[in-house]
Formats: C-alpha cells, sequence, structure tokens
C-alpha cells in the first residue's frame, strides 16, 4: 500500500481531482460526498434514488495507490462496519444497476464496470467499451458521474409511462 | 487596520468552454463581470451573451452585486442563445423542444424519455442515454453524453441548434444491447 505521503504523485493527482470544478460542481449538485479521505483510501457518499421514488445514498471505498495511471479500485461499502456492504442491500433497479453493483464471485469484490481496476479486465469489458474504460486522463469525478447515473436512473422509470 | 478582501468564486460553464470552471472575482463584482470573463475566455461580444443559473430558464439581472448568498451553492451559465431548439432522434421517430443553454444533460433526457418525448417503456427507460446525433455511426458505438454537461457546451453561436440520439447504456457483457 502506498504511504500516506504528500509528495506521492498518486497522491497528488487524486488531491488535484478532489479540488476539481468538476468534482465540486457535484458536491454542490448534492450528486456525492466525501465520507473521509486518508490517501490512499477515500471514501465517498453518492445520491441515489430507490425504485420507491425514495432518495437514498450509498457508500464507496476507493483505492487509489498508482492513481491515475492504475484505476482505482473501488468497492460498495458499508460505512456502519467499515466492510462490504452486504448483497440485499445493495443497489436495486434496472438489469444495469443489478449488474454493476452485484458480487461478482470469489475476490472480486469490486463495482463491476469497465473503470474499474478489477473488473475492467474481465471478459474483455474495457477493451469492448472503450468510452466507460479507465485511461490515465480520466479523473474521479468520470467514475463519480458513471455511479450516480447509474445509483439515480430508477427516476427515469417513473417519469415513463406505466409498464405495459 | 488592514481588512482582507476575499474573491468571490463563481461555478460557470459557457459557450466556447469545454467543462465547467471556477472564476474568481472581486468582491462588489457585479454578474456582468461573470458574463465578461467567459466572453473574453470565449472570444466573443459580452453585451451579446446572457447568464443564467442551471436548468432554469430566465437570464439573470447582469447588474445584481456578487455575494456568496447571490452566487454561491449554483452551477452558472454564458452563453449568447437564449434557447436552443433540441431535436432529439429515437428510432424512425424525432421530436423538438426548445430549452435553455444552462440546461444539463439530464434535464433533456429525462423530458425524452417522459410522456411528453418518447414515452419510453419504464423496464428500459433507467437504461437511456442521449448521444450527439450521427446517422453513420451504430447507436452501440456512440459515446454518450456526461448528465451534468450544460447542452450550450455543445451549441456554436449562430446555430442555435442541437441534435442528439435516444440510445440504450451499456450493461456488462454487452447483453443489454
Amino acid at each position: 500500500m502506498t504511504p500516506d505521503n504528500p509528495d506521492n504523485p498518486a497522491h497528488t493527482a487524486a488531491d488535484a481531482d478532489l479540488a476539481s470544478a468538476r468534482f465540486r460542481a457535484g458536491i454542490l449538485r448534492r450528486q456525492w460526498r466525501i465520507v473521509s479521505y486518508a490517501f490512499p483510501v477515500l471514501i465517498m457518499a453518492v445520491a441515489a434514488v430507490e425504485p420507491d421514488g425514495a432518495s437514498s445514498e450509498y457508500f464507496f471505498r476507493f483505492e487509489l495507490s498508482g492513481f491515475p495511471g492504475t484505476a482505482p479500485a473501488v468497492q460498495i461499502w458499508d460505512c456502519a462496519t467499515n466492510a462490504l456492504l452486504a448483497a440485499n442491500r445493495r443497489p436495486k433497479g434496472s438489469k444495469r444497476v443489478v449488474e454493476a453493483f452485484k458480487d461478482w464471485g470469489p475476490h472480486k469484490d469490486t463495482v463491476y464496470r469497465p473503470w474499474e481496476r478489477t473488473s475492467g479486465s474481465h471478459n474483455n469489458w474495457a477493451q469492448a467499451h472503450p468510452d466507460l474504460a479507465w485511461h490515465s486522463k480520466r479523473d474521479l469525478t468520470f467514475i463519480l458521474e458513471d455511479l450516480h447515473g447509474l445509483l439515480t436512473s430508477n427516476a427515469a422509470a417513473r417519469s415513463s409511462r406505466p409498464a405495459a | 487596520m488592514q481588512v482582507e478582501v476575499t474573491d468571490i468564486e463563481v461555478m460557470v460553464e459557457g459557450e466556447g468552454l469545454a467543462d465547467v470552471e471556477i472564476i474568481r472575482l472581486s468582491q462588489g463584482s457585479t454578474a456582468r463581470e461573470i458574463v465578461a470573463a467567459i466572453a473574453l475566455k470565449g472570444g466573443f461580444p459580452a453585451e451579446e451573451a446572457v447568464l443564467l443559473i442551471e436548468d432554469s430558464d430566465e437570464p439573470v439581472d447582469l447588474a445584481i452585486v456578487l455575494t456568496e448568498g447571490t452566487v454561491g451553492g449554483k452551477v452558472h451559465h454564458v452563453h449568447r442563445a437564449k434557447k436552443i431548439a433540441v431535436t432529439v432522434f429515437y428510432k424512425e421517430l424525432e421530436k423538438e423542444k426548445h430549452f435553455p443553454p444552462s440546461a444539463r444533460v439530464q434535464r433533456v433526457l429525462d423530458w425524452a424519455v417522459s410522456k411528453e418525448g418518447f414515452n419510453i417503456d419504464p423496464t428500459i427507460a433507467p437504461d437511456m442515454e442521449l448521444a450527439l446525433h450521427d446517422d453513420k455511426i451504430p447507436d452501440d458505438q456512440k459515446t454518450p453524453l456526461p448528465k451534468n454537461a450544460h447542452i450550450g457546451r455543445y451549441v456554436h453561436h449562430p446555430h442555435h441548434r442541437l441534435a442528439l440520439d435516444l440510445i440504450r447504456g451499456k450493461v456488462p457483457n454487452g447483453s443489454g444491447r
């Protein structure tokens, strides 16, 4: 694990992302907030809309060693127990939402998205979807925007017509 | 006694900017100076532009004095267009509606999937995204626009129009296409 050293380039890069206008705009819009940050571990809360329309939020643990050359490892987190969120308490909604936060196998306990450190290499996932894959020009806000978009997507189901 | 003068931070998007930026203006500045700063960056005459608050329709009075109370907690937008004619294409259909340049892509998406838009089935509505219109590229190869982006970012004066495609977002392993 990378030590908590402000001279560490990964630490500097993460700090710069957290000070960026795009990241701060998300806080201002109440889309996400910092719960705690002690490099290389960042805990974020991201706003969500449940299938019944209720507002909620989910926590995510980012491990940022090697950032941004190495993609963040991101887990859906339970801040009360300081452990992975139990499978039965994970976000519900469309297939895209359920798949993103599923428990996808032993030692594969991260969010399942192309930009994620572990899942990005699974099933050629990142190569198949370069617009969602991680590269060193990406930033933390790119991930937060994707998570927020997934977690609030239930709102769209409620504004469209009744299911056929 | 020396009085410390603190700058006011203003979060703003605008014509000619690729993303949201933070600009710093002196205490006592007016809203007109937000417009002037973005016009300078964007290379257009400030007197032709309006200032809007994110997702709102009415221009801000440029004479207001900037304080934390007037600009804090808001994202602004500066553009020469007051309204943008947005056409969204979905399958063989298209629909048009006018939005201010300060409207986020999310606001247009909300309309496009709603009963007033394409009345998308709620089982797939959460998966929908918007991309720049291009009938030469298959939907599954289009890049969805960031939902927080102001649509004015994609519109260049004097063409106050924007064409978008309503597409299905990616599901793991491509199984949802």
